[in-house]
């Protein structure tokens, strides 16, 4: 696939250093072997870039079973995401949706792989795009790892996205669109939010699905058990003024993580044009999906009810769902969802 | 990978057993399964509008795993054939390859798994019924399994599929030659034991409260034989399923891994619980106690193995304390 200038959408062409665009004249030179787009300054998480470095000269020339052994030898905050996204199974919401080896996947804010690296086994080539330069070079130390030749790593950002027209049959977000508010400079995080879906939407080829997990923001677990983005408890029920007041008072900024109702990501995802709106249960949450079944079919969700979330949760949390389910309300508030919208 | 599931399920209706007087619209339930690359997922499938599942489906994520899916097929499908053992198991059971991929279709078990029905009480004292209840159901199978599978090996054979692959283990596990020296003497001292007679059973493997499932009517079935092996030793499964019972055991004080060991070689009413228990075994199946004795400190190094190869060596690392400490205790177990 030709990539595209972010900023004028022409076609770039080769170069020694990377990729220029002849329209605006811009180059986009290689880092670490990896094509970027973006100034390599966006959020480290919670490891600063001099771990970083000694990271990657540690586990240069390991294999995977050696870099997940040197990392749980390791005692620095942050290194539990590298470790787990070498669990396959936050790809198992894709056994529900008919990936062929003909097709081509978008997996936006790729982090370490954790979808990649299972969907490009699948199918014929994955397009890896993250903001944070070093989870692409850990991506691409799996990558050589795995012998795997269909994963092309992209640093760019995914409001500026260096594609252009109808080009894939999937295009995932797993974890990432509570996410886009804070990367815009400013403006209304809902705003940019439907943005980027608008842009998934061009890019998607026809029947083609937008893959996304995410939080319930109205989740019985956010009510008192976890916390929001925010990193605080309650904020994601709060109306956005005062979320966005009480993190500015403990976090000092604005609450620009905005997670929705059902209702709301449905209507979302229909205002943006996708046809079919399917939406899947996800428990005990996306980033560990041990269970996952279809919201169309209440009755897997009673099965659920009686034979697990009754013996693995507390008294109340299973009263609830009763008395929820009982008014088929269930969806308002179950924590987490994998919502699949086909265009 | 559902949508050819249910394709194929939809044309073999008939044959897998259900009626064939109308297409099934269903549903999947993708429930637990192993996280890990080369792990499986598993799926309970559903005929829209009902509300229990009729099948449960289980893959491997990497196709390259299939010989441990068809290992797992061929060995339940045997055991089956035993009119005795036949209950207990999730039965029918069909292996069959989609898109190059083996999955088994599985009875579905209804009712409850028996962790579900541990006492929520956080005293020990308050659970005595039900774990004498528990052990006691759980106890019924193994003894069924080691009496009428048992298999008996030349001492070459055993110490070939028995002790070699533990030695192996161990051996880059432990540095320690003082250890290793101590795993010798234990092996030595079962083989000297086994005076001649070197019996080995087919084994669960994950022979845990989490894998039996108590079915409406009050029989035992037992799930989950991802990790059976043809060849193990008598008292295993059982030794693993008290040891993970007491561990698992939500009570005062929270020292889980320290309460095993402790449970063992105590004198209180669940040590006396545990001898009885393996007295009721060694009864039933003919097995001399003297022999559990021995083979108790290896289950635990079993299970280490077993840990090591799905989870890798920090979740084995338990496992081989509690076998090194009980090497060095023998004498002061309960039985």
């Amino acid at each position: 696939m030709k990539l595209v200038c972010p900023k004028c959408k022409w076609a770039l062409d080769t170069v020694q250093e990377g990729l220029f665009c002849r329209s605006c004249s811009s180059t986009y030179v290689k880092k670490h072997g990896i094509v970027s787009f973006i100034d390599d300054v966006y959020s480290y998480g919670n490891i600063p870039q001099a771990r970083w470095e000694e990271i990657f000269r540690a586990i240069e020339g390991k294999s995977n079973k050696e870099i997940q052994e040197y990392l749980l030898s390791q005692k620095f905050k942050g290194r539990w995401a590298y470790i787990e996204s070498f669990r396959h199974n936050k790809a198992d919401g894709f056994s529900f949706l008919p990936i062929s080896s003909e097709d081509v996947i978008l997996d936006i804010g790729c982090g370490p792989g954790s979808l990649t690296i299972p969907l490009s086994r699948a199918c014929r080539e994955v397009y890896a795009l993250d903001a944070t330069l070093p989870r692409l070079r850990f991506l691409e130390a799996r990558r050589k790892n795995g012998g795997l030749t269909n994963i092309t790593p992209i640093h760019a950002s995914a409001l500026k996205m260096p594609f252009n027209g109808p080009s894939f049959d999937y295009v995932l977000m797993n974890g990432v669109l509570e996410y886009v508010g804070e990367w815009g400079s400013g403006g209304n995080p809902e705003e940019l939010q439907k943005g980027v879906l608008k842009d998934i939407y061009g890019l998607l080829k026809e029947k083609g699905y937008l893959f996304i997990a995410i939080e319930n923001r109205y989740g019985y677990d956010f009510f008192y058990k976890e916390r929001d983005h925010s990193k605080l408890y309650l904020t994601s029920l709060m109306p956005r003024f005062l979320a966005s007041l009480l993190t500015l008072l403990l976090r000092r900024k604005t609450y620009r993580t905005y997670t929705y109702s059902y209702n709301r990501y449905n209507s979302l995802m229909k205002n943006e044009g996708f046809q079919r709106v399917e939406f899947y249960y996800v428990w005990p949450d996306y980033r560990n999906p041990k269970y996952i079944f279809p919201e169309r079919d209440k009755n897997i969700f009673k099965y659920y009810l009686e034979n697990f979330i009754k013996h693995q949760s507390s008294r109340l949390e299973y009263l609830f769902y009763r008395w929820a389910a009982g008014r088929g309300v269930e969806k308002h508030f179950v924590p987490h969802f994998i919502i699949m919208a086909q265009k | 990978m559902v949508g050819e599931i249910s394709q194929y399920l939809k044309q073999h209706w008939a044959e897998l057993g259900f009626p064939g007087d109308r297409s099934p619209n269903l549903s999947f339930f993708k429930v637990g399964g192993n996280p890990w690359e080369e792990g499986r997922i598993n799926f309970l499938v559903f005929d829209v509008g009902q509300s229990e599942p009729l099948l449960f489906v289980k893959i491997v994520r990497d196709s390259t795993s299939n010989p441990a899916i068809r290992r797992e097929y061929t060995i339940m499908k045997r055991l089956a054939e035993d009119e005795a053992l036949s209950p207990y198991l999730p039965v029918p059971v069909h292996l069959v390859n989609i898109s190059g991929r083996d999955m088994l279709l599985q009875r579905v078990c209804h009712g409850k798994r028996m962790i579900s029905l541990l006492s929520g009480s956080p005293f020990l004292q308050f659970q005595k019924t039900i774990l004498s209840m528990n052990f006691r159901r759980a106890l019924e199978f193994v003894e069924t399994l080691n009496t009428r599978q048992r298999k008996r090996l030349t001492e070459a054979e055993f110490r070939e599929s028995i002790v070699d692959p533990l030695k192996l283990f161990y051996d880059q596990y432990e540095d320690s030659k003082e250890k290793k020296m101590r795993f010798t003497e234990l092996t030595e001292r079962l083989v000297a034991q086994m005076d001649g007679a070197f019996w080995v059973t087919p084994i669960h493997g994950d022979y845990s409260a989490t894998n039996i499932f108590i079915e409406s009517d009050g029989r035992v079935k037992i799930i989950d034989w991802e990790t059976v092996r043809e060849e193990g030793l008598p008292f295993w499964d059982l030794f693993y399923f008290m040891s993970k019972y007491i561990h698992n055991m939500k009570i005062y004080p929270n020292n889980r891994w320290d309460r095993v060991l402790s449970i063992y070689m105590g004198r209180g009413w669940l040590s006396q619980l545990v001898h009885g228990t393996v007295d009721e075994y060694c009864r039933k199946t003919g097995f001399d106690m003297s022999l559990g004795r021995l083979i108790f400190p290896l289950h635990f190094l079993n299970k280490a193995t077993i840990k090591n190869d799905m989870k890798g060596r920090d979740a084995a690392q338990p496992w081989i304390r509690l076998f090194e400490l009980s090497t060095q205790n023998l004498d002061q177990l309960c039985f």
